[in-house]
């Protein structure tokens, strides 16, 4: 089997109208968008490119040899949880995917709209101490549409439930049947008076625009789909975007500075080739969609004289606001075999608690859902109960009794954005190819811990009313590990305290644009893809109209 | 329990309950492990890394972590023959730490008992040993290389047979059909 090679359609010295950074759930959308609109577009990807049936059930590529992760070794980063604390290797965790497609390869699949609330916290709820809550610049009815595109043309399963926001379409595919941890979600949540609903995915329940649908092979989350069956950016708008023939997918390319002229624009990126020798792609714009981390990561190490903090990083926000979304687990065991290793991760979800409550006495909300995490050698090292042995005779028969008799209910919520949590850049760790590394500044806010105990408590909860034989927590500690990396470019109307505008422009450089989970004003309750996917769709058409326009 | 372990454990919970991912060797120490093409399957790939003595000695530990009883354990998945791979290919930078162990274990049995090697002691002599090594890099690692020799996939050397999934009710496929489990399967049948 050959490996596809993206074929190569522009040379390093010729100007593009575009210079994408990241092919990812973003990076991806607005290639295609600005690919179809007329424009020449080289997308540079940091990682390998695979095809779908490269993909294999192998837990120990994807957990502990680190292929296509953040391995400690080439990509280190630090973590600290105030700028008063050294920032130490080694104890927390950034998980995205390098590879093309991105984190839209490797995610579960769960695909939640934001509502209209999230667009008008700080208006609906009041500023929150502690913390810069802030309402978007654009509203819910701004962004539905796109919405509704990603849906439709990535491929999105799903039904509508009581606490939907308003919808233009309905979904194009039908929702995946509860499997039985859903169906044990339901009985739960019903009698606790919560209103379960199907589970949005980008996964495809059928045959959809030529592609296979789901196999049910339980190898969703954190791993490529064989199948192709989930909406990753790889096997839907990629091939379009290439199709164009404008559009150029080099991967193995790792930029490591966005190069700006005299006047105060972006003339190109300068990145590392597969055989790490530096070469520089020149464009007329650049649009930046790493991720929350990397591109901050990347405009940091963009200063110059006229920059001296990073480039479009006048006002010092680049890389602030870092948000993670909460998150909070309770796991039950039950009578008989529910084989949560097999089937999409989560069918059934309630979206009771989303909104923000103020008798809770805290801000946030959340959604929880019924999953699992059954991959074998990790289930056997990792998720039994906090007071199991974890080794001898007792641990290998609480193994095999609860191997196949487990799930779990998680809650998903809100992080509020807080200046000091950031990423920025480490004075002294570097990576295998000598550049800086990401320093993590993190640290929950007391409200963002009280949600995540608040959901935990309504789990435990539902699996009890569920029937669970044993029903089992590990307590709400504040996070160290994410792999919803938000916030850290924001989106604004005003320049002092935003990095982008509504078209996803920086402020200070015309023809350098933002699109990625940096760019989310508030975090929303978790499973940002479909908002980061509906930005990209947005921006897309945005930025191709200034193109148009002459306004670059 | 110390507080180390309650903070390791505790540190992996934490982990496996963010279920966006886990990243193992973050709590190992963070080394990067390369991994090599191969497939350790053949029986006539000669042993790589581990001597004669070191191999008993791994699998006399392996088999305290994953007793063999009226069901296979990690002697019968090939637990060893894993650790031989691993540690020729993508986990070498965990020799010194193996070796390391298996030495301080061979000094232990030595001093309590007078005999050893580790592998002829008796059942409850090893677990005793491994109760107070239980802390240390080395069991921990050996908890790792147990836990991936039993379940992972057989091409890295390990889960002979794939006796390992079959022992706790796992197959590997690409395709399923619902029912999956008991509670769709009743569901669908129109049960409650």
């Amino acid at each position: 089997m050959t490996r596809p090679v993206s074929r190569k359609l522009f040379a390093t010295d010729e100007m593009v109208d575009f210079v994408i950074v990241g092919s990812g759930a973003a990076g991806g959308i607005v290639a295609k968008e600005l690919a179809t609109a007329g424009s020449s577009v080289v997308v540079l990807e940091q990682g390998p490119r695979r095809d779908s049936v490269e993909f294999a059930h192998d837990e120990l590529a994807a957990f502990v040899v680190g292929e296509m992760t953040n391995d400690p070794v080439d990509h280190p980063l630090s973590f600290r949880k105030s700028a008063s604390e050294p920032a130490m290797r080694g104890t927390a965790q950034l998980l995205y995917h390098r590879l093309v497609g991105g984190g839209s390869v490797m995610f579960s699949g769960n695909y939640w709209r934001f509502r209209e609330s999230d667009f008008i916290e700080r208006t609906r709820c009041g500023a929150v101490p502690g913390s810069a809550l802030a309402d978007w610049p654009i509203s819910y009815a701004d962004l539905e549409p796109y919405y509704a595109k990603a849906e439709w043309e990535l491929g999105v399963s799903g039904a509508t439930g009581p606490f939907d926001p308003p919808r233009s379409r309905d979904y194009p595919l039908p929702p995946f049947p509860a499997k039985s941890s859903g169906v044990l979600f339901e009985r739960g949540a019903r009698s606790v008076g919560l209103h379960p609903q199907p589970t949005p995915l980008a996964i495809l329940s059928r045959p959809y625009r030529g592609r296979t649908p789901c196999q049910h092979c339980g190898f969703c989350l954190n791993f490529g789909c064989e199948h192709g069956a989930k909406s990753s950016t790889l096997v839907t708008v990629i091939p379009t975007a290439e199709a164009t023939r404008r559009c150029e997918i080099r991967s193995d390319s790792y930029v490591t500075r966005v190069e700006a002229d005299a006047r105060g624009r972006v003339s190109g990126v300068i990145y590392f080739d597969r055989k790490r020798v530096e070469q520089r792609q020149r464009a007329r714009a650049v649009v930046l969609c790493c991720n929350g981390a990397e591109t901050p990561r990347l405009l940091l190490l963009s200063a110059s004289p006229r920059w001296p903090d990073g480039l479009a990083n006048g006002n010092g926000l680049v890389g602030k606001h870092l948000m993670f979304n909460g998150l909070a687990t309770a796991s039950g065991m039950f009578e008989h075999p529910l084989n949560e290793h097999k089937g999409v991760v989560a069918t059934r979800v309630a979206y009771d608690f989303y909104e923000n409550d103020a008798r809770r006495g805290f801000y946030g909300g959340g959604a929880l859902d019924a999953r699992a995490f059954a991959y074998p050698a990790l289930f056997s090292l990792l998720l039994l109960p906090p007071d199991a042995p974890t080794w001898g005779r007792e641990y290998k028969r609480m193994l095999r009794e609860y191997y196949t008799r487990t799930m779990s209910v998680t809650g998903h919520s809100t992080s509020l954005p807080v200046e000091s949590n950031s990423i920025t850049l480490d004075p002294d760790l570097r990576d295998a190819w000598g550049v800086p590394a990401i320093r993590v500044t993190y640290r929950d806010h007391p409200d963002d811990l009280a949600t995540m105990r608040f959901l935990q408590d309504r789990a435990v909860e539902v699996l009890e009313a569920a029937g669970a034989k044993k029903v089992w927590r590990v307590p709400v500690q504040e996070q160290t590990f994410t792999t919803h990396i938000l916030g850290t470019c924001r989106m604004g109307s005003d320049a002092r305290t935003s990095v982008v505008d509504t078209d996803h422009r920086t402020h200070e450089v015309s023809n350098l644009f933002i699109c990625d989970g940096s760019n989310l004003v508030t975090s929303g309750r978790g499973q940002p893809t479909a908002t980061i996917q509906a930005l990209a769709y947005r921006a897309g058409e945005r930025i191709a109209a200034l193109a148009r326009r002459g306004e670059l | 329990m110390s507080e180390d372990a309650v903070s390791r454990r505790d540190f992996a919970a934490r982990l496996a309950a963010a279920t966006g991912g886990i990243w193992l060797s973050r709590s190992l120490g963070g080394v990067s492990w390369r991994r090599d093409p191969l497939d350790a399957r053949s029986a006539n790939v000669g042993w790589r890394v581990l001597t004669r003595s070191e191999r008993a000695n791994v699998e006399a530990v392996a088999s305290c972590i994953m007793p063999s009883d009226d069901s296979a354990g990690a002697r019968e998945a090939g637990v060893v023959r894993f650790v031989d791979v691993a540690l020729a290919t993508w986990a070498r930078d965990k020799r010194v730490v193996i070796r390391d162990g298996l030495a301080e274990l061979d000094t232990r049995c030595k001093a309590r008992w007078g005999r050893g090697p580790f592998a002829e002691l008796a059942d409850g002599e090893q677990e005793a040993l491994l109760h107070e090594a239980e802390e240390t890099a080395f069991f921990q690692t050996m908890r790792l290389f147990t836990a991936f020799g039993m379940f992972g996939d057989p091409r890295y050397g390990g889960n002979a047979g794939e006796a390992g999934w079959r022992l706790i009710g796992f197959e590997d496929r690409h395709r399923w059909q619902q029912p999956f489990g008991y509670y769709d399967g009743a569901a669908s049948e129109g049960e409650e």
